[in-house]
């Protein structure tokens, strides 16, 4: 039996096998008590191509526990950390809730609680893995889309899956080291490419405290 | 892919995580540098006639750094837990850096405006070297905050340290001809003819190096601005977020031409002697730097990285 | 992971071996099952397990096993029953979500009669002693008319105590509303192979053809059959090829994707059977066998649908038809989805008959026969009484007892006199056709003297009542919930109380019971179970094996049973034949013949289609993976799905004026329903006869085609479901949830609109089943 310390946690999103059915959203929704107003974890769909070779690609987002958290790096209060097994954590006791290492994060998965006033994020559901079980999204994805599991663990699914297929992660060039891995995911999904600006300035003042 | 046949069906709306209070922060820490410096200039030039200003400053300085953390705090989620900055500090943090350089510096300050007001020019001098790198650092991390959110192409340049340092002294001096001319019109009836036109010729001197300043500052965005257009896509998308998006009105009009251009013209221009065209100018170079503030950190976050 | 699963999975025990050992047999995926680590969860802060009952998701008709997971006898989560043959430790969005429709703030907790008039939703709370005597004063004077009783629920088979309520007191008209929903495909396959339904094996086919089905969004066995599907595609390396009028969630998966002219997927069909019958690609044998037609009749009737007359109608080339049809045939084993309700009866045939010609019936991989418990009554079971010209429609002589748009028009046109209306778990005003005439209808006291209400939130059609009693929710009650299986093993479930029912609210076993006691005169009979078990266990004690390993204890402890010796018996009328007239594959139907229909499957076109004008167009509404029509008190699913923007093709829109996110009204034009149905628009209530929405331009949806998501745009339903901020102080505490003060939608998106506001009743001649997607509108800007 390998020691915590060994392990290496890590996630594959099969899109060829995901149909984009928000099972996973409400799944965190649940697990972790994501208040309204803000996401752990979604699906971003996009459509591309004109018609009628118009296709549909869906990018399950979530934190993706980085190997190399900018994060992590710039919370000036260690609330923000790696575990041994690479799950990146937020030490709720301890975060001040300055916020910047949702500004650092090249991601956009970490949220302030509403109710809370601390900074949360998907944490591979460190709590249901440290009990054995797969986090809340796995277990309940309808197509087994997502499957989690040690990548030291030569023989887990995902290490099979990773060395059997060619994989992506979320802005490489951001050198986080991602461990959120995609199959098959689209390039334009997994790009900012097409985000058309407007779209956000509702969300901007609406945000806006002062 | 054309961008045309893309559709976003779906996505979620994110949290904006630095909000005013983070902008109005970065307004005021630069103010204080700004002034702290000037101080300091005025202090170890020595001569009779910088002293007022050297006193106005030296003061300022230490009242606006003490507002600005005020801001940081009232921005946490968490304000009573402030003292975990220093508990379990993170050297790899900027923010780290800037909870003791915000800490050190109000304290030296205040030591050095003591000496100065209590005329103890060996000393103050000595704070006051000193002193310098401290304000600029203390201004500076400021710019490195957004810097070193990678993601954010606004931010991540490596020009945003000095953009930041370049526009606080243009704020600082635009806080000090202001005060320095409040107290020149209504304070200052005591002083001898002599003296009141020397030093509205500083003022006017003041307000000059600030439009020499501002154009430094100009040349700084105008280059940032090059070369976010012609990097990357985000970055692009950051570019004109500002030049022909929504904060277009803003960045252009109220930062660069009320805050910059009208400022610089006032004070070069044909009412370069007008006191009140000079004050007018100052006020108009500070609103154009909050407007900078708010561009920066309100509209560096609105680009979406999902 | 996988080694700590597999040892939980073995711990369960005896039961769990024996369910192992049948899983094995099963397909892979049962086997993946076995590894998957489920059933269990902790709390987030103390790492303790929870504790946990295992029960059935009623979100919408799968009825996937879930576990529900408990701390202080609140309800926190609610995950799969791995144990589930049909899903799994898998969930859809809104059977997570079910914790919220719980927790509903505006739940109704007490029972509630009317003061005020009719629909001006005020309330008296009363209690549950004279919420019963009212309605059985009620009752009372229909002793002699029973038939007056009329009884209306969503799905009358798995409401079989409703049905026994209304038996007991002597009346027939316990109405079902399939009309609404899969009429047409029971009625079609009833009258082909002698069972309702079909159950593709999708997981082991090689080839699928889905004619305007969209099951990786909306199939009655959502979560089960999604994932088998995929597992066909992925692993299986089946071939999908889709025809739709636009983009879904299926398309996304297909490899080829056509976009066919609404209401013409019959003649592809037909052309492609034609295709295969000339190519000499058909299984002679097969159909010679087991059909009531030889191969060559069949082939002289199918040669007038030839590709290109299909091509001309559909849109979908001639090329494409002949080649399509040629792989199908050539593959084997394949099979055909289509769960669309587009136009009627005779579409299935059409679709049916490229599984039976190519004999892609009941054999792994191909078109099955629904395996299904088919349970009756407990003992002592009330005798139907005779059938009511509501509960059998003289005009739909073929259609089941669950026509209940037509029973609407019998009401409506006074020719059937209601004394006392019960709908229960039956949100007619938002979910039927027409349902604002509906409205208008309830409102008439002298149409419908007394209407009771059961259901635990205020729908568009509770408002309407006189009487609101309030029913638990799924999540509190109990029932025997049986689904045709997914991998081809019948099985039993049990939905029971994960909670116990919040304050004031009764299962409906309970308010049916108290309701028998307190009418008498001789229904009370029928009504003499001690508890609920007790009704349970009547309702199961023939299943052979079932009692052997624990009957409903079983069941309580594991949530579901399937007997360990059974394995998938692909081939079953090999014993016995079909459960038809002629014990073969009708595939000429005399039943059809002697009523006037064709016997053999046709393309009937919808005239009004080839007549669209240019502005004209045909509007769809389809169903989303995250929503219902009774999801939307569901905070989690309406902050995914609030809005239904109507689709149109950038094409269209341009020729319209029209841009992304201009606001426009759609207006249905009076040709609707031309060649189905007659509809008599001057009849129609004129408010209802247009929508406002904004558009929403895809590339993804066929020029002649507008969609709209149903799902949303309640005008009732509680204020969750309306998108309104709750502040939570006024909140009983039971419902408490400061989430509610947060709701966004509103300001934000809009709450939509509820498309079906203006989808006249169009009902199909032979199966009684509502045409949903055949609404000519035009649709046209709002200047503002
Ligand atoms: N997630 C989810 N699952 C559900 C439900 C739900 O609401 N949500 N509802 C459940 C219920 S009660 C039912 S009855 C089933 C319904 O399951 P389905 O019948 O599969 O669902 P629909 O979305 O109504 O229709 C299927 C497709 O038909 C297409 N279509 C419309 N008109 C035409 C046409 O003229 N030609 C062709 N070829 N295609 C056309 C629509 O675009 C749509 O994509 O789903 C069940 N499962
Ligand atoms: N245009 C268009 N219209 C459609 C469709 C379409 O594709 N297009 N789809 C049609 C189809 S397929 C269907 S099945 C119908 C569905 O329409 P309906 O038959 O009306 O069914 P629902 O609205 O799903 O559920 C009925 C009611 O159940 C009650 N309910 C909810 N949860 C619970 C519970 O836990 N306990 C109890 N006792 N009651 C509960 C609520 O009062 C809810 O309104 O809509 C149809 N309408
Ligand atoms: S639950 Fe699975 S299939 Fe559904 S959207 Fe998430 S990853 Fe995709
Ligand atoms: S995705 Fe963002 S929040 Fe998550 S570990 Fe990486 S940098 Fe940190
Ligand atoms: S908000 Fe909390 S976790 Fe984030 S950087 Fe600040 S202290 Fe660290
Ligand atoms: S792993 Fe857990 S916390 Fe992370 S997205 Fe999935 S459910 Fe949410
Ligand atoms: S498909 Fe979803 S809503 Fe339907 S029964 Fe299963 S979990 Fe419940
Ligand atoms: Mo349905």
């Amino acid at each position: 039996m390998a020691t915590l310390a060994t392990k290496r946690y890590a996630m594959v999103i099969d899109m060829r096998r995901c149909i984009g059915c928000h099972a996973c959203t409400v799944a965190c929704k649940a697990e972790m008590a994501v208040p309204l107003e803000v996401n752990a974890t979604w699906v971003k769909i996009i459509e591309k191509g004109p018609y009628p070779s118009t296709r549909r690609f869906y990018l399950p987002r979530l934190c993706n526990n980085c190997t190399n958290p900018i994060c992590v790096r710039n919370c000036p209060t260690q609330a923000s950390y790696k575990r041994d097994d690479g799950i990146v954590v937020v030490d709720p006791h301890r975060c001040i809730c300055c916020k910047y290492c949702i500004a650092s994060c090249p991601y956009d998965v970490r949220y302030v609680n509403p109710f809370k006033n601390i900074v949360e994020k998907c944490y591979f559901c460190q709590h249901r893995v440290d009990a054995g079980l797969e986090p809340a999204c796995v277990e309940s994805c309808p197509t087994r889309a997502m499957v989690f599991g040690d990548r030291n663990d030569d023989k887990s699914e995902v290490s099979q899956l990773l060395a059997s297929n060619a994989t992506t992660v979320l802005k490489k060039e951001m050198e986080t080291e991602p461990n959120v891995f995609y199959i098959a995911g689209d390039e334009t999904a997994m790009s900012n490419d097409e985000k058309n600006i407007n779209y956000w300035t509702e969300g901007t003042f609406f945000q806006l405290r002062l | 892919m054309d961008n045309t046949d893309v559709n976003v069906v779906y996505s979620v709306q994110h949290q904006l995580p630095l909000v005013m209070y983070i902008a109005q922060y970065f307004f005021f820490t630069g103010l204080s540098a700004g002034s702290f410096v000037i101080s300091v200039v005025a202090t170890l030039l020595g001569r009779k006639e910088f002293k007022p200003i050297g006193r106005i400053t030296a003061v300022l300085a230490p009242i606006l750094l003490m507002i600005a953390p005020l801001n940081l705090i009232a921005d946490l989620g968490q304000p009573l837990r402030f003292w975990h900055l220093f508990l379990f500090y993170n050297w790899t943090s900027p923010i780290t850096y800037g909870s003791f350089l915000l800490t050190a510096y109000p304290i030296m300050g205040i030591v050095y405006a003591v000496m100065v007001f209590t005329n103890h020019q060996t000393p103050a001098k000595i704070l006051g070297i000193l002193g310098v790198p401290l304000a600029i650092s203390v201004h500076g991390y400021t710019g490195f905050i957004l810097a070193l959110a990678k993601a954010r192409a606004l931010w991540n340049t490596a020009a945003m340290p000095t953009i930041f340092l370049v526009s606080a002294m243009v704020s600082g001096i635009g806080l000090v001809v202001v005060v320095a001319a409040v107290r020149w019109k209504w304070f200052d009836k005591s002083a001898t003819e002599e003296q009141r036109a020397k030093d509205r010729k500083l003022i006017i001197q003041l307000a000059q190096f600030m439009a020499y300043t501002i154009m430094l500052d100009l040349f700084l965005i105008v280059s940032d601005i090059l070369v976010l257009l012609t990097a990357h896509s985000d970055a692009y998308q950051a570019g004109m977020l500002i030049l022909t998006g929504n904060f277009a009105p803003i960045f252009l009009g109220v930062e660069i031409f009320l805050g910059s251009i009208v400022p610089m013209v006032l004070v070069l221009g044909p009412t370069r002697k007008n006191l009140t065209a000079i004050v007018v100018a100052s006020i108009l170079v500070n609103i154009g730097v909050y407007a900078m503030r708010f561009v920066m950190v309100i509209g560096g976050q609105t680009i979406p990285l999902s | 992971m996988r080694s700590i699963s597999r040892r939980n999975f073995l711990k369960l025990g005896a039961a769990g071996t024996a369910l192992l050992a049948i899983e094995s047999q099963l397909h892979p995926l049962a086997q993946a099952m076995e590894m998957m680590d489920g059933g269990r969860s902790v709390n987030r802060v103390s790492g303790l397990p929870r504790s946990f009952l295992p029960s059935t998701c009623t979100q919408c008709p799968a009825g996937c096993g879930i576990i529900g997971y408990v701390e202080e006898s609140k309800l926190v989560k609610i995950g799969g029953n791995p144990k589930h043959i049909s899903n799994g430790s898998a969930l859809c969005a809104r059977g997570q979500a079910g914790i919220n429709a719980l927790y509903d703030p505006d739940r109704i907790l007490t029972p509630l009669k009317r003061v005020g008039a009719r629909g001006q939703n005020r309330w008296a709370k009363i209690k549950w002693e004279q919420a019963y005597d009212e309605v059985a004063k009620a009752m009372q004077p229909l002793k002699s008319k029973p038939g007056q009783l009329v009884y209306m629920t969503e799905d009358l088979e798995h409401d079989v105590l409703g049905r026994r309520l209304a038996y007991a007191f002597g009346s027939a008209n316990a109405l079902g509303a399939a009309s609404i929903f899969g009429a047409n495909k029971q009625v079609a396959t009833q009258l082909t192979w002698g069972a309702a339904g079909d159950m593709p094996d999708i997981a082991n086919t090689k080839y699928i053809l889905a004619f305007g089905a969209n099951p990786l969004e909306s199939h009655p066995q959502f979560v089960g059959f999604a994932r088998r599907l995929i597992d066909g595609v992925q692993v299986n390396q089946a071939k999908m090829v889709v025809f739709d009028v636009r983009l879904t969630n299926t398309s996304t998966r297909a490899n080829e994707v056509y976009y066919i002219n609404p209401g013409t997927y019959a003649i592809v069909a037909l052309a492609m059977a034609n295709v295969i019958m000339q190519e000499g690609l058909h299984n002679a044998a097969f159909i010679d066998q087991w059909t009531n037609i030889s191969s060559a009749d069949l082939a002289s009737h199918l040669a007038q649908f030839t590709p290109e007359k299909a091509a001309s109608a559909s849109g979908v080339s001639a090329a494409v038809i002949r080649r399509v049809a040629t792989e199908f045939a050539s593959t084997s084993p394949a099979t055909t989805l289509s769960d669309g309700m587009v136009n009627g009866t005779q579409n299935e045939r059409a679709v049916m008959l490229l599984n039976i010609i190519t004999g892609n019936i009941d054999n792994r991989g191909g078109l099955c026969l629904p395996r299904e418990y088919n349970l009756p009554d407990a003992d002592p079971a009330p005798p139907a009484p005779a059938p009511t010209p509501l509960s059998n429609p003289a005009d739909l002589p073929l259609a089941s007892q669950q026509s209940i748009d037509r029973s609407w028009q019998l009401i409506r046109d006074r020719n059937y006199q209601v004394g006392l209306l019960i709908t229960h778990s039956y949100n007619p005003v938002y979910s039927n056709p027409d349902g604002g005439s509906l409205a208008d209808l309830l409102k008439d006291d002298t149409i419908v003297p007394i209407h009771l209400a059961v259901t635990p939130f205020m729908t568009e059609t509770a408002a309407l009542a006189d009487i609101v009693l309030p029913e638990t929710t799924y999540l509190e009650g109990w029932d025997i919930e049986v689904r045709p299986s997914l991998e081809q093993v019948p099985f039993i479930a049990l939905r029971q109380p994960v909670v116990p029912p919040l304050s004031d609210s009764k299962s409906f076993f309970e308010i049916a019971t108290a309701l028998a006691n307190s009418v008498k005169g001789g229904m009370e009979q029928y009504f003499g179970f001690r508890s609920v078990e007790d009704y349970l266990k009547g309702r199961i004690q023939n299943v052979s094996g079932l009692a052997a390993a624990g009957g409903i204890d079983y069941l309580k402890q594991h949530g579901v049973w399937f007997n360990p010796r059974s394995k998938p018996d692909y081939g079953s009328f090999n014993n016995g034949g079909f459960n038809t007239p002629s014990g073969k594959i009708e595939v000429f139907s005399s039943r059809l013949k002697d009523k006037g229909f064709s016997p053999l499957p046709v393309y009937e076109a919808v005239p009004a289609f080839s007549l669209l004008s240019k502005d004209e167009l045909v509007l769809t509404i389809f169903d989303t993976a995250v929503q219902t029509d009774k999801t939307a008190n569901c905070m989690w699913l309406d902050e995914i799905l609030h809005d239904n923007p109507v689709w149109i093709n950038p094409v269209t829109a341009k020729q319209l004026g029209i841009k992304d996110g201009d606001k426009v009204r759609v207006v249905r034009t009076a040709r609707t329903g031309q060649g189905i149905t007659p509809v008599d628009d001057s009849q129609l209530n004129p408010r209802i006869r247009a929508l406002e929405s904004t558009a929403f331009l895809t590339e993804g949806i066929h020029p002649r085609v507008v969609a709209m998501a149903n799902g949303v745009g309640h005008s009732g339903y509680g204020r969750i479901a309306q998108g309104e901020k709750i502040n939570d102080d006024e909140v009983p505490r039971e419902l408490k949830n400061p989430n509610t003060e947060l709701i966004w939608w509103k300001e934000k998106g809009g709450i939509g609109t509820n498309p079906k506001s203006i989808v006249p009743v169009m009902t199909d001649p032979v199966g009684g089943g509502q045409a949903w997607d055949d609404i000519i509108v035009t649709v046209g800007k709002i200047k503002e």
